[in-house]
C-alpha cells in the first residue's frame, strides 16, 4: 500500500504541472497577440471559421476559402485575408478578394441571420513584421458585375486589359507572350 | 487568390492562365510557397489560440492542381475538399495521397516549363472537377 503522503505529494505535483502549463499557455497567447498587432476588436473576437472552404450559387456561382472570420462581441461577422508582402500595402484585388468572401459568407446557412460588417482587414505579413489594414468592401452588385466580367472575358464575349501597374508585368510568367505587357 | 479577385489585378493574366496554365518565374513561386507556409502556420495558431483549438489545421496541400489552376482558385478547393471528404476516409485513398505527395512535386517541377503539357493536365483535371462537382449536387439534392 503507498504512503499516503506520497500521494498528496503527487496530487500536489499534478496540480501544479497543470497551473504551471495554463500560465505557460496564457504567456504564449499574450506574446502571440503582442507579435501580431492585431486590432482590439478582433483580439476579444470569436474565430468562427479558419481556411473553411465555403461555395454558393446565390446571388452568383462563388467559391472559395476565407483566411480567418471573426465575430465580433456585438455580432457581426469580418473577413480577414492574409497576403505576405515586401512592404505593407494593399492593392484593389485585395479588397475584390475580401469582398467576394462577404458576399459568399452572406450567402451560408451557417450564418443566416448574422450580419457582416461592410469592412474587413487584410493582414500583412512584411519583413517588419504583421501589419492589419481596415478596408471597407464592395457591395454585392459590384461583385455581381466582376463575376459577370470574368465569364465574358473566359468565354472571348470581351477584350481583356492589361495590368495598370507595371510591377505586376515584371513578376508575371506570360511576358513573353501577353502583347500587353508593360 | 482566387480567378475572380485577379481580374482586379490583370485581366490578361487570367485569360493567360487559363490558355497556358499558371505560368509564375521562379523567385514569384518561392514567393507563393512561403505565403502557403504562412497561411498554414496562422492558420495553426488562430485555431490554438483564438476559439478553434482542437481543430486540425487543414492540408492546403494539392501540389499539380495548384501548379495548373494556382493555389487557392476554386478548382483546387474542390479537389481538397474531394481529397478530404472522400479519398481520407478510405485505406486505399490514404496510401494512394501519400504516394501522390512523395511523387507530384517532381512532376510539377517537370510540368513548369511545358505549358502545352499542363494545357492537357488542366483538361484531364478539368473532367475530374466537374465530377466532383456533380456528384456533390446530387448529393445536396
Amino acid at each position: 500500500m503507498m504512503d499516503p503522503m506520497i500521494i498528496l505529494a503527487l496530487i500536489v505535483l499534478v496540480v501544479v504541472a497543470l497551473i504551471g502549463e495554463r500560465f505557460r499557455r496564457t504567456g504564449r497567447r499574450a506574446e502571440w497577440l503582442r507579435r501580431e498587432g492585431m486590432p482590439e476588436e478582433l483580439r476579444t473576437a470569436k474565430l468562427v471559421a479558419s481556411e473553411q472552404h465555403y461555395r454558393c450559387q446565390k446571388p452568383v456561382a462563388l467559391s472559395g476559402t476565407p483566411d480567418q472570420v471573426y465575430r465580433l462581441p456585438e455580432g457581426a461577422l469580418v473577413v480577414v485575408d492574409t497576403k505576405r508582402r515586401p512592404r505593407a500595402q494593399v492593392y484593389d484585388a485585395d479588397i475584390a478578394q475580401l469582398s467576394i468572401y462577404r458576399v459568399l459568407l452572406a450567402a451560408q446557412k451557417a450564418f443566416r441571420g448574422q450580419p457582416l460588417a461592410a469592412y474587413g482587414y487584410v493582414r500583412l505579413v512584411t519583413p517588419e513584421g504583421v501589419v492589419y489594414r481596415r478596408v471597407e468592401l464592395w457591395d454585392t452588385a459590384r461583385v455581381v458585375v466582376l463575376h459577370r466580367r470574368y465569364w465574358a472575358l473566359r468565354d472571348g464575349r470581351d477584350t481583356p486589359t492589361g495590368a495598370e501597374m507595371a510591377g505586376l508585368c515584371r513578376w508575371c510568367g506570360h511576358r513573353e507572350r501577353c502583347g500587353l505587357a508593360r | 487568390m482566387t480567378d475572380l479577385a485577379q481580374l482586379a489585378r490583370c485581366e490578361q493574366q487570367m485569360v493567360l492562365d487559363r490558355q497556358f496554365g499558371k505560368q509564375r518565374p521562379p523567385a514569384r513561386e518561392r514567393l507563393a510557397r512561403a505565403g502557403e507556409a504562412e497561411h498554414r502556420r496562422h492558420d495553426r495558431l488562430a485555431r490554438q489560440y483564438q476559439g478553434q483549438g482542437r481543430g486540425r489545421a487543414r492540408d492546403a496541400r494539392c501540389f499539380v492542381a495548384s501548379a495548373v489552376y494556382g493555389e487557392s482558385a476554386w478548382q483546387t478547393d474542390v479537389l481538397r475538399d474531394w481529397r478530404d471528404r472522400v479519398l481520407m476516409r478510405l485505406w486505399f485513398g490514404r496510401v494512394l495521397i501519400s504516394l501522390y505527395y512523395r511523387l507530384s512535386p517532381t512532376g510539377v517541377r517537370w510540368l513548369a516549363p511545358r505549358p502545352r503539357v499542363t494545357a492537357a493536365v488542366r483538361s484531364i483535371l478539368d473532367g475530374l472537377v466537374a465530377r466532383v462537382v456533380r456528384s456533390d449536387k446530387r448529393e445536396k439534392s
